[in-house]
């Protein structure tokens, strides 16, 4: 009993912590003054003028861009080449999977900077083309990882019975092999998307100064005072999944009773 | 088979994007341009670093107050120490907040069969919002005429200095990687049967014991894990030293960001950027040694 | 989980494609101004001061609206230096740098003549004092810097303090006007700037050496001074979210451009607090500096570059950005629609004898290496 109070406490605590600024930043983006300490009253009208600020709704054009076009263009290599690896022999694999482990083990800084020297050298100007290169880069690891686990738990012989039976490979990849891995390639588009929206060290060294993303712009206004607007923003998002995470919660929850109350009555 | 052909794209992918920039950083880091813009080889960058004419008081864990020693060392080996003291700190307090956290949560998600990892969800919904903006919020909590001081003051306590120095960096980090701690230690702790425990109670095991024998040590492929996904983004961050530490704080994360992007010093950057490579691979390598094949206790396992 | 982010993903496709919708500014030419923070008006208030009630407006939009054949892509740093690392990679139309960076980069080519003839504002109310200050050991040099750049705002620097909270300072004697920086009992409640002359500046003025000096034993003691000021006093360093500080007093005393004190006076008005809690010393010896409007050998739109300076000059956009910024202006028409006690103010502007008494940064190759590796030992600590 005790036990478990001090369990509940401690969660509580935990909590507490992760959501204490997340709960600062949702109230002050309700607070008519600019400050981050003093509350001056109830108001909309960072709200308002969110919408009106191009600046703001650009960085999140481009966040949102990059995201989408980042983790769908990784996930697509990604899954075209675990194809291909799964069919090359093993030692040339393991090279492969060795490498492509190396940004995974690289801190976010070096990677940035690496990238930012290869555009450098190349002669790329830093922009909009560097900086989703640059997500591309980060997330394929990631996706690759995500799905070429589900081939190791593939069947090999399903792919050459769907052979035998007459399909050509391409219809024994489409029909055969993607729905046994889908769910990698799902895990590999959650995560990719993920990163690429959360990321922020890789994009302040690849971006160059025309674009910037939701990230950057919050970084050159964090020092003295970040725009009450962005805090509406990020309160909108912020509500936008949780909305989403308890709807979707709520009804596996209640599928999930459905079965347990089928599951009773068949006993 | 004509499959393989369709992993040769990527394999060009790799060599320009992974392996490229990497030597690029290496060939940066030798090389420098003269006045009349030649590119040449150069070990300044490494002088640069290791530079005894430039030295600085060491004071590791506050070793040298404690002890009472002198000791110089190059400017940038100062750094690097900092950073590494602070990034272990953060990582221990990590583990130690965090284990019981994914055990707890563990048991949660045990006990209603997998389904509803509604309280992890929780927990990972603040890294939904912006990190920066996160870790802007415990500024305005915390500074010296911020909320929590003004709360305290009303009770008659304080102010109490919390930010702009090492306690609120720390806390900074802590916050930011807390998950990253959490999230592999948990999904290593639901994968553990259940059976086994039960056997371990069986056998006469109180809970303690059991703790110790059984679920800690199948839990340490997630300490690993976590421990590595703490310690690098700890070790290498410019952002939260320079949020919360009152711009007084160069650690090896700034002290990089400042060579490439205020002294545009490429080749000490580079220099500066292997430096640091080296030392959180071989860091890495020390704690992995340990470590078996692991595919589990990732953060989406 | 997975669900929840499929969907996002396609709300995502969904928000990016609705904001596609309502991008601006087609068929126009991109402005690119690179300027200090909060140096410049940006938004339409109501401003009181000193009994005085000004509008401002936001500037940018207003030359949107003058010159609709450019768009502005407006940027900022907070230091001199950082804005330089930029230059190697971006192409800017217009540049802020203060005085010893401008030298530095007509030095190293990198900016272009102005056609004095397209800036008739300028010819018309530029204070000429400001071209004849001494911008370079080199007089020659010195005197081509007003053919590459028009005066923006100017500045001295010196010390802020709270007056409620420490006793009013009655010296110009450069020692006895710091000395409160680098006391132990100031723990935490001090500001200092992060930029790196600033920094070394302040701490060589203390000793009474020049700000420009390279003599090894002078700059040692700055750096040993400054170093355990970091570990005694530990001073908050920043810019401009140092200003915000003052006003709430969680800071009581730190080193600020002369225009920060305007700027937090101003603040403490708009809280109904008496803005002289805040005091301001300048010691002798101490640094005069000018930010100037400059266009880069690079600009990819040199005409609009000529015209937004053109634009900063006109009488009534000058005052708006003098009252703004808070900086003292080298407009003789605005400086006529200021408070009157800010215009006698010899702190804000300067005369002759007191002028004389400032020293300006200066830029070369010895300065810039050995106070760059200086300012490294003092960050390292």
């Amino acid at each position: 009993m005790i036990a478990r109070l001090g369990k509940n406490i401690y969660m509580i605590l935990i909590f507490l912590f992760l959501y204490a600024p997340v709960a600062v930043l949702i109230v002050f983006s309700f607070n008519k003054t600019r400050s981050r300490a003093v509350w001056g009253g109830f108001t909309l009208e960072w709200y308002r003028k969110l919408f009106q600020n191009v600046d703001i709704l650009r960085a999140l054009q481009v966040t949102l861009i990059v995201a989408v076009v980042s983790a769908l263009v990784s996930t697509v290599i990604a899954t075209i080449t675990c194809i291909g690896l799964n069919s090359l022999n093993r030692r040339l694999r393991s090279l492969i999977m060795n490498v492509t482990y190396i940004p995974n083990i690289t801190p976010d800084l070096v990677t940035g900077v690496s990238l930012m020297l290869l555009f450098y050298f190349i002669g790329l100007k830093t922009g909009f083309a560097t900086l989703l290169l640059a997500h591309i880069a980060f997330n394929i690891p990631y996706a690759i990882l995500s799905i070429s686990p589900k081939f190791r738990q593939l069947d090999r012989n399903l792919f050459e019975a769907a052979l035998d039976l007459g399909c050509k490979p391409r219809q024994a990849i489409i029909r055969v092999i993607l729905p046994e891995i889908m769910p990698g390639i799902v895990t590999a588009l959650i995560l990719t998307f993920t990163l690429s929206i959360d990321d922020f060290v890789i994009s302040y060294f690849t971006a160059g100064n025309q674009v910037s993303t939701l990230a950057i712009t919050i970084y050159s206004m964090a020092r003295k005072s970040v725009n009450p607007q962005i805090n509406a923003l990020s309160t909108l998002m912020f509500l936008t999944v949780l909305v989403l995470l308890l709807l979707v919660n709520i009804r596996t929850t209640r599928d999930l009773r459905d079965k347990q109350n089928q599951g009773d009555l068949r006993k | 088979m004509r499959m393989r052909r369709l992993a040769y794209p990527y394999v060009l992918w790799m060599a320009v994007f992974t392996v490229a920039p990497l030597m690029l950083v290496a060939f940066y880091a030798l090389t420098a341009y003269d006045a009349d813009g030649r590119l040449f080889f150069t070990l300044q960058g490494f002088r640069n670093v290791f530079a005894t004419d430039n030295t600085v008081a060491f004071n590791l864990f506050g070793l040298a107050d404690l002890l009472g020693f002198n000791l110089q060392v190059p400017i940038y080996i100062n750094v690097l120490a900092k950073s590494l003291e602070i990034a272990l700190i953060s990582t221990v307090v990590c583990l130690l907040i965090g284990y019981p956290a994914a055990y707890i949560l563990a048991k949660r998600s045990r006990a209603r069969r997998g389904q509803s990892n509604f309280w992890l969800f929780l927990f990972i919904m603040p890294m939904w919002m912006n990190a920066l903006l996160r870790t802007y919020a415990w500024l305005a909590l915390l500074e010296p005429m911020g909320i929590v001081n003004t709360f305290l003051g009303y009770l008659g306590i304080g102010p109490f200095q919390f930010i702009y120095n090492d306690f609120g960096i720390g806390l900074g980090m802590v916050y930011n990687y807390l998950p990253f701690m959490v999230l592999p230690i948990h999904s290593v702790l639901v994968k553990i049967s259940p059976s086994l425990i039960e056997a371990a109670e069986d056998l006469g095991a109180d809970s303690t014991r059991t703790f110790l024998r059984v679920t800690f040590p199948l839990s340490l492929p997630g300490i690993l894990s976590g421990i590595n996904m703490v310690f690098m983004p700890a070790m290498t961050t410019f952002l939260i030293p320079d949020l919360l530490g009152g711009g007084r704080y160069l650690l090896i994360g700034n002290a990089i960001e400042r060579q490439f992007m205020v002294s545009r010093d490429m080749t000490t950057g580079s220099a500066l950027s292997i430096l640091l490579m080296i030392f959180v691979l071989a860091s890495m390598r020390i704690l992995t040694k340990y470590e078996q094949e692991s595919s589990e206790g990732g953060l989406l396992a | 989980m997975k669900k929840v982010v499929l969907i996002l993903l396609l709300l995502a496709v969904v928000v990016a494609a609705t904001l596609s919708g309502c991008r601006s500014g087609d068929g126009k030419t991109i402005l690119t101004v690179y300027n200090w923070g909060e140096y410049i008006s940006r938004e339409s208030d109501t401003i009181a001061w000193r009994g005085r009630e000004y509008e401002i407006k936001d500037v940018i939009a207003e030359f949107e609206a003058a010159y609709p054949q450019y768009k502005v892509n407006y940027q900022t740093y907070d230091d001199n230096e950082k804005m330089y690392a930029k230059l190697d990679t971006e192409s800017y139309d217009i540049l802020v740098p203060s005085d010893y960076m401008v030298v530095r980069l007509i030095k190293e080519g990198r900016l272009q003549e102005l056609d004095q003839s397209r800036l008739p504002n300028v010819k018309k109310y530029l204070d000429r004092r400001l071209d004849n200050l001494t911008y370079d050991s080199d007089q020659a040099l010195s005197d081509k810097v007003s053919n590459y750049a028009v005066p923006y705002m100017y500045c001295t620097v010196g010390l802020l303090y709270n007056q409620e909270e420490i006793t009013p300072i009655n010296a110009n004697d450069p020692t006895e006007v710091w000395d409160i920086l680098f006391d132990p009992a100031m723990d935490s409640r001090i500001g200092m700037y992060s930029s790196m002359r600033e920094s070394i500046g302040v701490a060589l003025n203390y000793f009474g050496y020049s700000l420009n000096t390279l003599d090894s034993g002078e700059l040692d003691q700055a750096k040993n001074l400054l170093i355990d000021q970091r570990k005694n006093v530990r001073p908050l360093v920043g810019i401009d979210e140092l200003k915000d500080k003052y006003v709430s007093g969680e800071l009581l005393a730190g080193v600020v451009w002369s225009g920060d004190h305007v700027v937090c006076q101003i603040r403490l008005e708009e809280a109904q607090e008496d803005p002289d809690k805040l005091q301001y010393v300048l010691p002798k010896g101490s640094n005069l500096s000018v930010d100037m409007l400059c266009v880069p050998q690079n600009a990819a739109n040199p005409d609009g570059a000529h015209d937004f300076i053109n634009f900063l000059y006109e009488p009534e956009i000058a005052l708006i950005n003098a009252v703004y910024v808070g900086y003292s202006t080298p407009h003789t028409e605005a400086l006529k629609g200021l408070p009157a006690e800010i215009i006698s103010n010899l702190s804000y502007y300067p005369d002759e004898e007191t002028m004389q008494s400032l020293e300006i940064y200066y830029s070369s190759e010895a300065i810039d290496s050995t106070y760059d590796r200086i300012w490294q030992a003092i960050l390292a600590n």
